[in-house]
């Protein structure tokens, strides 16, 4: 009862957590403002979606930057076949 | 020259050696015929690096694309299932199952966590895939990353929106710490 009402006062979960993500937030009128920290407020399943979204964000960037650990030594005939090609296309 | 690192990324990215072998070629090859595009101010381990990202990111749309078809019905089970951790009010249905592991800093260290994350990324389906690995791996505009993607912005938002909800139900479910 009290997250129905919630959800016409405030946001739904949902749109709570497509906020986070389009980071729509630095875009909301002060009156939306209210109510989505109004909401995160009193909803814990939001507050925590908020922070761990955050911990996805970052965990992705590095994962993605980050070197894999220990280099993987390529095929010497894949390595052959690309000097192959090179020399073939500068002719 | 760096043929090992690019090698080693590539084959991190897509689990297969000859896609990255390919792709590493690709990269030579857009190498040798950029060349003259190459500023000297810049590494060139970083360039060819640059390079590779893109050719990875592009051999995901391609995929993307050309699965279309059957990951039509992936998407929409997928959907089907981010939409059901809401109830009729559209707000979390909350299971008790739920971990509490935002507060943890150190996650990002922790190399079981990452698996995890990398595992939980890979069930995606391609699109969402895409979405995701274009926003962090690239340094692409959101724009861009929609033309390439055929996307419009908001739909480009609901797709890592919903990638993202599922991440963390992913996380949830399989990471034990």
């Amino acid at each position: 009862m009290l997250k129905r009402i919630l959800g016409t006062v405030t946001f739904s979960c949902w749109k709570i957590t497509e906020m986070v993500e389009s980071e729509a937030v630095t875009k909301l009128s002060i009156f939306d403002r209210i109510r989505y920290k109004t909401h995160l407020g009193v909803c814990k399943a939001c507050r925590s979606y908020e922070k761990q979204s955050a911990l996805i964000g970052k965990a992705l960037s590095r994962l993605m930057s980050s070197s894999p650990q220990g280099v993987k030594p390529m095929d010497n005939l894949a390595k052959q076949k690309i000097l192959d090609r090179i020399s073939k296309n500068e002719k | 020259m760096h043929a090992d690192e690019l090698f080693s990324w590539a084959f991190h990215k897509t689990s297969s050696k000859e896609i990255a072998e390919d792709l590493v070629q690709e990269t030579f090859l857009s190498a040798v015929k950029g060349f003259k595009n190459f500023k000297s101010s810049s590494k060139p381990k970083t360039w060819l690096f640059a390079i590779l990202n893109n050719k990875i990111i592009d051999f995901y749309r391609k995929r993307a694309k050309s699965s279309a078809i059957g990951s039509k019905g992936a998407e929409q089970n997928f959907t089907k299932q981010t939409n059901s951790y809401f109830d009729s009010n559209q707000n979390w249905i909350i299971t008790g199952n739920e971990i509490a592991w935002e507060e943890e800093v150190h996650l990002l260290d922790d190399s079981e966590f990452n698996k995890t994350l990398d595992e939980c990324v890979n069930k995606l389906p391609d699109n969402w895939r895409l979405a995701v690995v274009s926003k962090y791996l690239s340094d692409k505009t959101t724009d861009q990353i929609c033309q390439e993607m055929s996307v419009t912005v908001s739909n480009y938002w609901q797709i890592v929106h919903r990638a993202k909800v599922m991440l963390k139900k992913c996380i949830d479910h399989n990471w034990q710490h």
